[in-house]
């Protein structure tokens, strides 16, 4: 304990400054409270610093590239030349870009930025230590917003060249042989660009299939675009173990009980993420902890201890970043003395593969679990104006509906924007819109937007643009 | 299951501010969903959703 130390004296402590930590503090001090945010690296968090932006801006350089490169275009000659350590520097000043306006966001909510690691000393007590300094605060009320970080395999411990998705979102070139161990969005998003800039690329799930969470039906564009890009697949394949030398590594992989070996510059290991729950001090704040490392809250977003809420990746649910941000209004409307509470019908979740995955809601299999009969809609971008005029007419817009009532439930979209069209069928879950409600509403022509109109009334069987079964 | 209570996000968080459980409520929109008049009757003692 330092003498003389200074203890201060705030209304709300954050913990962690991602899209959690930040929109909590955010709203914290929009609601007349006085917030110090800390974070031990930056603003920003993974997401914009080691997650979502970064790796956006290398799918999409990735993608023009692509367009370039394979005159995939009728008529477009190509000459494309590919400089990728100006393509990270872009990508850098992307996530400055952002990382700075969360900055000004700070500054002008009057919000106190600190850097520095949290350690709980109390229930409502912390000190923050950072390089040079240690300081006690004291707080009314917390929010803890600490993230996720990348599980390390023990048969492939993280090294020069085995990576986590950090590293390889700032490769200095573009790696001639990329190995990645884990098929789920995050290894597909960064194996795909990587394939796109050129690598060779292998990947190796455990699973019987890459993106696994999703419908067969939904992923299978994506494997398929996977191998015209020369990737190679093993699923149903356990990582053994890796030998590392000066300029390469090798993964021993068993898929059933043949044992195969690959040989790369890197060996990507994206087999999912890990609460930071522990080193923290929660003992000392009462905080306890559920399964699997993560802290079980309330419908506001309160832990064992009632001054302390836990938002984001570090409680249960889905790790997405958009419900780290939602639950962040919560906890700090909660605090405010608002009757916020958890509470939606559906999360989309997206994968920016190409081409991009879209869900929200509830799938086909699980809707007849739920409601019995369904109506399904499906509509090809085929059979889409504006997607063939962007000679991107491969996916589709199913939505599912409960048949009885005509209610959505459910919405998967496989195609170019899959990412913005799902916007769209969230909110109409969200509020409680039929199949007839979106079909009644005029969408702009031509758009992708059309799809999602059309695939409506095909759900209701009378659908213009193409033709009825 | 039951099927979860229909009403916009905002219907919703009027009567989360309410004090009201939306559950309670008896719906008299399309499929039964609760308007914000619903809540408001609701809370004269009115729309309620008979066990």
């Amino acid at each position: 304990m330092v003498v003389g130390e200074f203890t201060e004296e705030v209304d709300v402590l954050v913990v962690g400054a991602g899209p959690g930590g930040y929109v909590a503090a955010i709203r914290a001090a929009q609601l007349g409270k006085n917030v110090t945010i800390v974070d031990k690296a930056e603003l920003g968090g993974v997401c914009l610093n080691r997650g979502c932006i970064p790796s956006k801006a290398l799918i999409s350089a990735a993608h023009h590239y692509e367009a370039a490169k394979e005159e995939t275009f009728p008529g477009i000659a190509t000459t494309a030349s590919l400089d990728f350590a100006k393509v990270q520097e872009w990508k850098q000043t992307v996530v400055d870009k952002m990382t700075g306006g969360v900055k000004t966001l700070m500054k002008g909510n009057k919000i106190t930025v600190m850097e520095g690691e949290v350690f709980f000393t109390g229930a409502n007590e912390a000190r923050v230590v950072t390089e040079y300094e240690g300081k006690k605060i004291h707080f009314q009320d917390c929010i803890l917003a600490t993230g996720s970080r990348p599980i390390e395999l023990r048969a492939l411990p993280f090294s020069k060249r085995v990576i986590s998705s950090t590293e390889a979102l700032s490769l200095p070139e573009v790696p001639e042989r990329l190995v990645v161990v884990g098929g789920g969005y995050i290894g597909i998003e960064l194996g795909q660009t990587y394939a796109k800039f050129g690598s060779k690329v292998t990947i190796v799930e455990g699973l019987d299939s890459i993106l696994s969470v999703f419908d067969a039906q939904l992923t299978r564009l994506v494997t398929r675009n996977l191998k015209k890009y020369n990737v190679d697949i093993h699923t149903g394949a356990l990582a053994q173990s890796v030998q590392e030398d000066e300029n390469s590594v090798t993964l021993t992989f068993k898929v059933k009980d043949e044992e195969k070996t690959v040989t790369a510059d890197y060996v990507l290991v994206t087999v999912g993420r890990r609460p930071n729950t522990d080193e923290i001090g929660l003992d000392a704040a009462g905080v306890k902890l559920g399964e699997k490392g993560l802290i079980e809250v309330d419908s506001q977003c309160r832990t064992s201890n009632p001054h302390i809420y836990a938002i984001g990746d570090i409680v249960p649910g889905a790790a997405l970043a958009h419900k780290a941000s939602y639950e962040g209004k919560v906890a700090a409307e909660a605090i405010a003395g608002k009757a916020s509470t958890v509470d939606y019908r559906c999360i989309p979740a997206v994968v920016f593969s190409d081409p991009e995955i879209a869900t929200v809601g509830v799938s086909e299999d699980e809707a007849k679990k739920q409601y019995g009969e369904v109506s399904v809609g499906r509509f090809p971008y085929a059979a889409n104006g504006r997607a063939t005029a962007l000679n991107a007419t491969d996916g589709y817009v199913k939505l599912i509906a409960e048949k009885e009532s005509g209610l959505l439930v459910g919405a998967q979209v496989i195609g170019v924007e899959a990412s913005n069209l799902i916007a769209e069928l969230g909110l109409a879950i969200e509020m409680s819109a039929t199949l007839e409600d979106v079909a009644l509403t005029i969408h702009a022509h031509p758009t992708l937007g059309e799809l999602v109109m059309e695939a409506a009334e095909v759900g209701l069987g009378s659908p213009i643009h193409i033709v009825a079964k | 299951r039951a099927r979860e209570v229909l009403a916009t996000p905002g219907v919703r968080k009027f009567a989360r501010e309410s004090g009201i459980d939306i559950g309670r409520v008896k719906g008299t929109g399309a499929n039964g969903k609760v308007t914000r008049e619903d809540v408001e009757k609701f809370m004269q003692g009115g729309n309620q959703v008979t066990a």
